[in-house]
């Protein structure tokens, strides 16, 4: 044995004599280092497409309540306007808003706008400057980003600003106050206007005004201060109103259907909408918004907390609005959709528990991170743990590289003609192709190793150690991040084995350095091909049990989910859909078929004969 | 003792006999040569017995040991050089021989650099192999064939690319090796006046068959030798001979004679008497080019 491991070193010597297997290999290497430079480098470009919520939203009352509408942000303006002295750029959140009012001032002072009731104009005026007072509050309170979390207060804050104007304006002509106050948005029609303002008791006009005054109070405490308890106690009260305003408009649905009878069943699925809504909003929104405050996350912030609160509110989401049918309504002609896409009841009933549980992983593991205020990989892609996983896509590259030493190890001794003079010593010929076969492994696997490590501390300096301490989340507990990078690290291991074992055996067997090296290359590409576009249909079921899916073995290992984009892996995706991917078959069979092109080598060396 | 023993070889490729039935022995101290036409199967032959080739049906044994079944130990006892040695390029010469030396037990650092001077290389051993010329590289051949002092040597066309000297440098090794170290040497040359120097003995082969076996330098000391005589009549002479009833005949462009060397003057005597003119008086040997053209095109050699 010992004899043995003498000639493997040897034969190791002897191949990193070649310059071409030697330069190849330091490059190989070097990536290692080049994978966090660049990854540094182009960090701040990749953090804007990172966290959710890019765009500006607003909880919009006409879609319900709970769904974020995008607020539209128009290029271009008629340039800077100045208010109270402050100059005020297109790209501030409020130039619009600000500059339709003076508009409307402009209008009205020039005498553009015509009113029946010549009166109705100062008021108005009174109104719209109330209005820009308002939104210059967020002006001069510095908030410039679209994201800042209290920008959404302004819808109900304008609303209360307007309440607050008109109860004050009590002894007013209704009339007059009505046209005054269409000049400011005013989203009520007449009726509705004389309800709410006119046909009440003067108590119950000052509890409301008493109401917006307070509102207001916290609101001018939110904005200008910063004052982040305020901000939560207004937005549970938003919530709160949403909740009676459902509850008043089921009570009207249902008036209707005993007046439209015919009109049940679509008037009932309104209904049971409105009630999840509610639903929603009791079990998750306000206890969330409560959460937030525990620990004081802000929203808006670019920080993982948010990231991780996303995943909350989206499995819950998908948890409470998501129907599972049965299996009669999956075979109704309606959903003949579902039926083309799933096949059978049984694999769309499997997919829907695959996501529901995926849902439910995320946030418990979510819910985790955010109570131990350590977060899971997945929240910081930019930090040292993901992109150490990241990076065991280096597999690959250390792949080729075994395919180019494998294919190059026998076949260039049978183009030089070396192999000659090696064959007519006193060793077998098992040993001596097992004595090159395992020093080249050895050489690709050392790459490996060391391209792993070095990539680890590069990572560390560039990304910053104190992530390596965090732990990886999952739903059983808890495993410190080198306990899960370890297995993930061995098993691509294997893609390198396998490759350089499959390039040497073609060596032995064309005795020919490109073909060994390209037949492998062009496979691997093959496989990529088939696993990104072809593997999506149903008919390829079979290629589970193929190398074909594990040959990327690093993919397997590389984190995963439905909510973010940016996480998008194919063979979960693939999976997901009922193919029995596992990465233990993977390895098994990768290494299987490696120890069955060394025993193929082996078999073709022995009775070779030698005519070069 | 016998250090080589093919018994019987037979090598089929793709259907076609290369070899059919090769039997021959080299033993201790003898140099042996293998002769055969392009094609014959010398190289199919040499390749057998040092394992390249897979043989077909027939023994070979080395040194007591069966290639077949005891490969290993048979390899540690020879040594060769088959057609052009293709080395390592990107190593020294050095390095090449510390790599095979490597395969063998026990080689010391010191056997290395005596086969390195035996072949006379020490002044490039450590340059790389591809700053070499061919000779320099057939040198390094000699070398790797020699590292681990083998009892046997295989050598195929082991002269090519070497200048006169160098020639005769390893000629004198062969020798050297053989009747000093009891080295046995089985070479395969087209180089015939080589293998007349060399040899002791030589095989003939062509188309895969073993056809004649040769004895040179034959130590004929009964003193008997066969002369050939020049003259400016050579009926006459021919005549004459017959008329002596000896072993004669015309050859070698005049007449030959065999006899004992102390009756040449006597003759010379009766021829001058006569009135035949002499030019010149050799002592002949059948070339070993006449035998070989002889054996070969008589079995309708045709080149291959």
């Amino acid at each position: 044995m010992s004899k043995f491991l003498r000639q493997i070193g040897f034969e190791i010597k002897n191949i990193l004599m070649s310059k071409f297997i030697l330069i190849a290999g330091i490059l190989v290497l070097l990536i290692s280092v080049a994978a966090p430079v660049i990854g540094a480098l182009s960090k701040t470009g990749r953090q804007d497409n990172y966290y959710p919520e890019p765009v500006p939203y607003y909880d919009s009352a006409a879609y319900g309540y709970g769904v974020k509408m995008p607020i539209d942000i128009y290029p271009g303006g008629s340039g800077p306007i100045t208010v109270d002295g402050i100059v005020i750029g297109e790209m501030n959140p409020f130039y619009w808003n600000l500059s339709t009012l003076l508009q409307s001032k402009k209008a009205i002072e020039q005498g553009n706008t015509v009113f029946t009731h010549p009166e109705s104009a100062n008021i108005a005026l009174d109104l719209l400057d109330a209005q820009i007072a308002f939104f210059m509050h967020y002006v001069k309170a510095g908030i410039t980003d679209y994201n800042d979390y209290r920008i959404q207060l302004q819808w109900e804050g304008g609303n209360k600003l307007i309440d607050k104007f008109i109860y004050e304006h009590s002894g007013t002509d209704p009339a007059v106050l009505f046209e005054a106050v269409q000049q400011g948005g005013f989203p009520l029609d007449q009726d509705g206007f004389n309800k709410k303002y006119i046909d009440i008791t003067s108590e119950q006009r000052l509890f409301a005004l008493e109401a917006a005054d307070e509102y207001l109070a916290k609101f001018y405490d939110a904005v200008d201060n910063g004052n982040f308890p305020a901000y939560i106690d207004l937005a549970i009260e938003q919530q709160r109103g949403f909740i009676k305003n459902n509850e008043d408009q089921i009570a009207m649905l249902q008036k209707n259907i005993i007046d439209n009878p015919e009109q049940e069943q679509y008037l009932n699925e309104q209904i049971e909408s409105l009630k999840k809504q509610n639903e929603s909003i009791e079990k998750n929104q306000i206890p969330m918004l409560m959460y937030r405050l525990e620990k004081n996350i802000v929203p808006g912030l670019r920080i993982w907390q948010n990231t991780a609160i996303a995943d909350i509110e989206e499995a819950q989401n998908w948890l409470i609005y998501n129907v599972i049918y049965t299996e009669e309504q999956f075979n109704e002609p309606q959903n003949q959709s579902l039926k083309q896409q799933y096949g059978s009841y049984a694999r769309y009933l499997a997919e829907m528990n695959a996501q529901k549980n995926e849902y439910v992983n995320n946030e418990l593991i979510a819910r985790k991170c955010l109570d131990t205020e350590k977060p899971d990989m997945k929240y910081v892609p930019d930090g040292a743990r993901s992109q150490a996983v990241q990076f065991l896509s280096y597999s690959v590259f250390v792949a080729l590289f075994g395919v180019l030493l494998g294919g190059w190890i026998i076949a260039s001794e049978f183009q030089s003609g070396t192999i000659r003079l090696l064959l007519i010593r006193p060793k077998t010929r098992s040993k001596i192709l097992m004595a090159k076969f395992f020093a080249a492994l050895i050489i690709c696997l050392l790459i490996y190793a060391a391209g792993c490590c070095v990539n680890l501390i590069a990572n560390g300096i560039f990304f910053g150690f104190p992530d390596y301490s965090y732990p990886n989340f999952t739903v059983n507990g808890d495993v410190s991040f080198f306990a899960s990078y370890a297995p993930a690290f061995l098993a691509c291991s294997v893609t390198v084995i396998f490759a350089f074992s499959a390039a040497f055996m073609l060596s032995v067997l064309t005795k020919n350095i490109a073909v060994s090296i390209i037949i492998p290359v062009v496979c691997f590409i093959g496989c990529t091909i088939v696993m990104t576009y072809l593997a999506f249909s149903r008919l390829m079921e079979w290629i589970a049990y193929t190398p074909i899916p594990y040959v990327s073995l690093y993919s397997f290992y590389l984190p995963h989910s439905t909510s973010a984009s940016y996480n998008y892996v194919p063979v979960f995706e693939l999976m997901k859909r009922g193919m029995p991917l596992s990465a233990e078959y993977g390895i098994m069979i990768l290494l299987v078929l490696s120890a069955a092109c060394a025993v193929v080598s082996i078999l073709a060396f022995r009775k070779k004969d030698i005519t070069n | 003792m016998e250090l080589l023993k093919l018994e019987n070889l037979v090598k089929i490729i793709r259907r076609k006999k290369i070899l059919d039935g090769i039997s021959l022995t080299v033993n201790s101290g003898e140099i042996v040569g293998f002769l055969g036409p392009n094609g014959a199967g010398k190289t199919t032959t040499i390749k057998m017995i040092m394992g390249l080739f897979t043989i077909t049906s027939g023994r070979i044994t080395v040194c007591g040991y069966d290639v077949a079944t005891d490969f290993e130990n048979a390899m540690r006892n020879v040594g060769g050089i088959i057609e052009n040695p293709d080395l390592y390029k990107r190593m020294t010469g050095r390095q090449n021989l510390e790599y095979y030396a490597s395969m063998y037990d026990n080689i010391r650092k010191s056997s290395i650099d005596e086969v390195v001077n035996l072949v006379k290389m020490s002044q490039r051993i450590n340059d790389k192999v591809k700053s070499y010329s061919l000779g320099m590289r057939q040198r390094i051949g000699v070398a790797q064939a020699l590292l681990h002092t083998p009892r046997l040597l295989v050598l195929d066309e082991p002269t090519n690319g070497l200048d006169p000297i160098g020639i005769k440098e390893l000629r004198d090794l062969l020798k050297y090796l053989s009747k000093n170290a009891g080295v046995g040497v089985f070479i395969s040359s087209h180089l015939l006046s080589e293998m007349e120097l060399i040899c002791d003995r030589i095989y003939i082969i062509d188309n895969g068959r073993m056809i004649g076996e040769k004895t040179i330098n034959q130590t004929e000391d009964n003193g008997i030798y066969r002369y050939t005589f020049n003259t400016d009549d050579d009926e006459k002479t021919l005549e004459y001979f017959k008329s002596l009833d000896a072993n004669c005949g015309r050859e070698n462009g005049g007449i030959t004679l065999v006899m004992k060397r102390e009756r040449i003057p006597e003759i010379i005597n009766a021829l001058v008497s006569k009135g035949i003119g002499i030019y010149a008086v050799n002592q002949a040997q059948r070339t070993l080019e006449q035998d070989f053209i002889s054996m070969t095109t008589g079995t309708k050699g045709q080149i291959r």
